[in-house]
């Protein structure tokens, strides 16, 4: 749910990186912080453990500055990939605008995409919500890892297992570099902005 | 050789292994020293100390106290010292003796405790296994071998605390240096290890033999472990393609299994370029317009969406936080209590759920995000989805070589505009140029009266004109104009009530008119500053 207020001219959009535990969501997050520090002004907060209660989720909020007036808010989270984190996961859905579902290309990774689309799917189901409708961009990454020994499926395949059905943007990433980090956010950012513009401008 | 001598003999094997039958001769080397010492109180008193050091380490052999040995050496030796030395004076010998028992309280001390770990300590390792399964990073590598280490050497003296912490740093060094391409099982394993080591902590009065027992179920696991990964590194190597080929059911198929788009029909991708091939605007992907005209997105219910609440997501999550169990038992109350309606809505405040629509994101978003990213302007609202033949499915690729800096966000961007209209988007009215561009966006921000209110947008139009004198320095005409429209836009900063008022006075007048005819619209600044030129 996009937050609008009106009066004081301001929007929040919520972004979630969604994905398989260890397929790179921290890393585009780091990377966006890093290499944007300068005009993303807040910082990155990774909140672990307290006490016997767990929740994971790393959450970077910055303003883009203003669009027609508004002042516009983004507010990047992730979730945690492992599967136990299901609560958390669903969690960090509540609110969600738009997402960035960040899939793993090593081939031993294949199934475990697979299963957390699907869990996204259901997950977004809880709040009423339809991965069919939401604003949502595919980032295929570590893509890198075609340059060492380690096995990787083709685009075609990542692009047959997860976007066959659901048709949004995609990109191949290498968040550890940055390689398309920064192309998947402004796609996302754009799309949730668009599919709201007619609320504001 | 009499039976000090041998019972010399025999410690000193037991410092190297302790056997049974070591401990055998022990026990009746001492009942003969004592037979032949009976009288001497003394003496007799460093022999009972010596037989129930030798009945603990005939019992725990080698998962005895470390400092066990040493002491029945410090004892044998100073025993030697008084049987060797009949003239040594009592007080003398009763020192030496008050020191050996002081140790061997000491020692017994030791043994009767619990180790000393309490909570922190668990809960510091709990922390950092946690952590290390939710990111391999380095600064969670670092903080789980700092923990542990420290751990180990706290715990040195308890064999089976000792060994359960190697299992676990070991495991952990091995997924800190394999990172992603650690195994599998590897995080399941170190929780696993850890919740039996959790379990043996917090019950001090387990009887040894189930800490035992757990332990070795763990040494074995951990062979296992061991052997995987033996396994799947040569599995690697041998077999490169193991999965690609294999038909999975792609995700979602049972949501949408007959969908209208078949597997087969999105493979049109852009496979990774070599670095001579054009490379298209990664952000062109998605031609969000297509089908806009054809299928015109349903107007949405806003009203519907005005009545959801919603908190700061931060909040929420860290109410959650500290008051729930999240991932315990009651997770549906926390999610109840996520769902609770609150106060939140004051006036003004809209929530609404975001929506894919066919609709182009305004030229204002791009601009404004690529400005945002340091970027240079044109991006892909300029390119419109319209054309583009693949729906949403093109992707967007980076090059092979993809050195850590060379891959530059939005690197496309630097192409002249004229490649950009050989992809096949002629018809557009793209700009001729970057400047072009720079310069429509100049005046689309001047046309109104708002840049006046902000601060942001005449650091933006200051940027611009900068940009624009840069540019074309060789050209003074263009240079004087800039001049001319920066001295303007200063002085109308200067008195913005002014140019507020004129609009405020013209849109006031627009809505008293009741008319057929559209009213006019206002000239606006950049309107303003061309009539100055013109008139």
């Amino acid at each position: 749910m996009a937050l609008i207020n009106v009066k004081t001219k301001e929007v929040q959009i919520k972004i979630v990186y969604y994905g398989p535990g260890r397929g790179g969501k921290t890393t585009n997050l780091e990377y966006i912080n890093k290499k944007y520090r300068d005009q993303i002004k807040t910082e990155m907060v990774s909140l672990k453990t307290q006490d016997d209660r767990t929740l994971f989720f790393d959450f970077l909020p910055f303003d883009v500055g203003q669009i027609k007036g508004f002042d516009i808010t983004i507010q990047l989270y992730t979730v945690p990939g492992q599967v136990k984190y299901n609560a958390t996961r669903r969690l960090v859905l509540r609110g969600v605008d738009g997402i960035v579902f960040v899939a793993d290309v090593q081939k031993e990774q294949r199934k475990k995409n697979i299963e957390s689309l699907n869990q996204l799917y259901e997950n977004l189901e809880t709040y009423n919500l339809d991965l069919f409708k939401i604003p949502l961009a595919m980032q295929y990454n570590k893509i890198d890892l075609k340059q060492s020994d380690i096995p990787i499926l083709s685009s075609q395949t990542m692009q047959k297992d997860l976007n066959g059905i659901l048709r949004a943007p995609a990109f191949e990433a290498s968040a550890l570099k940055g390689g398309n980090v920064i192309q998947t956010l402004k796609k996302i950012i754009s799309m949730t902005l668009g599919s709201i513009q007619d609320q504001l401008f | 050789m009499n039976s000090l001598t041998e019972l010399k003999n025999i410690i000193q094997s037991i410092n190297e292994n302790i056997t049974d039958n070591d401990i055998d001769a022990f026990q009746n080397e001492l009942s003969q020293i004592g037979q032949q010492y009976e009288k001497n109180i003394i003496i007799t008193s460093f022999l009972k100390m010596m037989q129930s050091l030798g009945k603990y380490l005939g019992s725990k052999k080698s998962n005895a106290h470390i400092d066990s040995i040493p002491v029945l050496n410090s004892i044998a030796h100073k025993l030697d010292k008084i049987i060797y030395n009949p003239d040594l004076k009592k007080d003398e010998t009763v020192r030496i003796l008050s020191e050996e028992i002081q140790k061997y309280k000491s020692l017994k001390n030791k043994i009767a405790s619990k180790p000393e770990i309490n909570d922190n300590d668990i809960n510091d390792l709990k922390a950092v296994l946690l952590t290390i399964d939710w990111e391999i990073s380095k600064t969670t590598v670092q903080n789980f071998e700092k923990v542990v280490t420290n751990l180990l050497l706290k715990l040195r003296n308890y064999k089976i605390h000792h060994t359960f912490l190697k299992i676990i740093h070991s495991t952990g060094r091995y997924i800190g240096n394999q990172k992603a391409n650690a195994h599998t099982d590897s995080v399941s394993f170190l929780r696993s290890v850890f919740e039996d080591f959790e379990q043996i902590v917090q019950n001090p009065d387990m009887p040894f033999k189930d800490k035992k027992q757990a332990l070795e179920t763990h040494i074995n696991r951990f062979h296992e472990f061991k052997r995987k990964i033996s396994l799947k590194k040569e599995k690697t190597h041998l077999t490169p393609d193991v999965s690609e080929d294999e038909f999975i059911q792609p995700a979602l198929s049972h949501i949408k299994p007959a969908g209208m788009h078949a597997a087969d029909d999105i493979v049109p991708l852009t496979t990774i370029p070599v670095e001579t091939e054009d490379k298209s605007d990664p952000d062109s992907i998605q031609p969000a317009l297509k089908n806009k005209n054809k299928s015109p997105a349903k107007p949405r219910d806003i009203m519907d969406d005005l009545f959801s609440g919603k908190e700061s997501p931060a909040d929420e999550l860290l109410d959650a936080i500290h008051l729930m169990d999240v991932h315990g038992p009651n997770q549906g109350q926390a999610m109840n209590m996520l769902d609770q309606k609150d106060d939140l809505h004051s006036n003004g405040i809209k929530n609404f759920t975001p929506q894919r629509m066919d609709n182009d994101p305004i030229p204002e978003i791009g601009s404004r995000l690529d400005e945002f990213f340091s970027l240079d302007v044109s991006s892909d609202d300029t390119i419109p989805g319209d054309d583009k033949k693949d729906q949403a499915l093109e992707t967007s690729t980076i090059p092979e070589d993809d050195a850590a800096d060379s891959i530059v966000p939005f690197r496309n961007e630097d192409k002249p505009f004229e490649e950009v209209r050989q992809a096949g988007i002629e018809d557009e009215p793209l700009p001729q140029s970057p400047e072009a561009a720079i310069l429509s966006r100049l005046k689309s921000t001047v046309e109104t009266a708002e840049w006046l209110q902000y601060r942001s947008s005449l650091l933006s139009i200051n940027e611009d004109i900068s940009y624009l004198k840069k540019y074309w320095q060789d050209d003074p005409d263009k240079t004087c104009l800039l001049q001319i429209i920066a001295s303007i836009i200063n002085l109308l900063k200067t008195r913005p009530e002014t140019i507020l008022k004129t609009t405020m006075d013209k849109t006031n007048k627009a809505d008293n008119i009741v008319s057929d005819t559209p009213p006019e619209k206002s000239l606006g600044i950049w309107g303003k500053i061309k009539t100055m030129f013109t008139s």
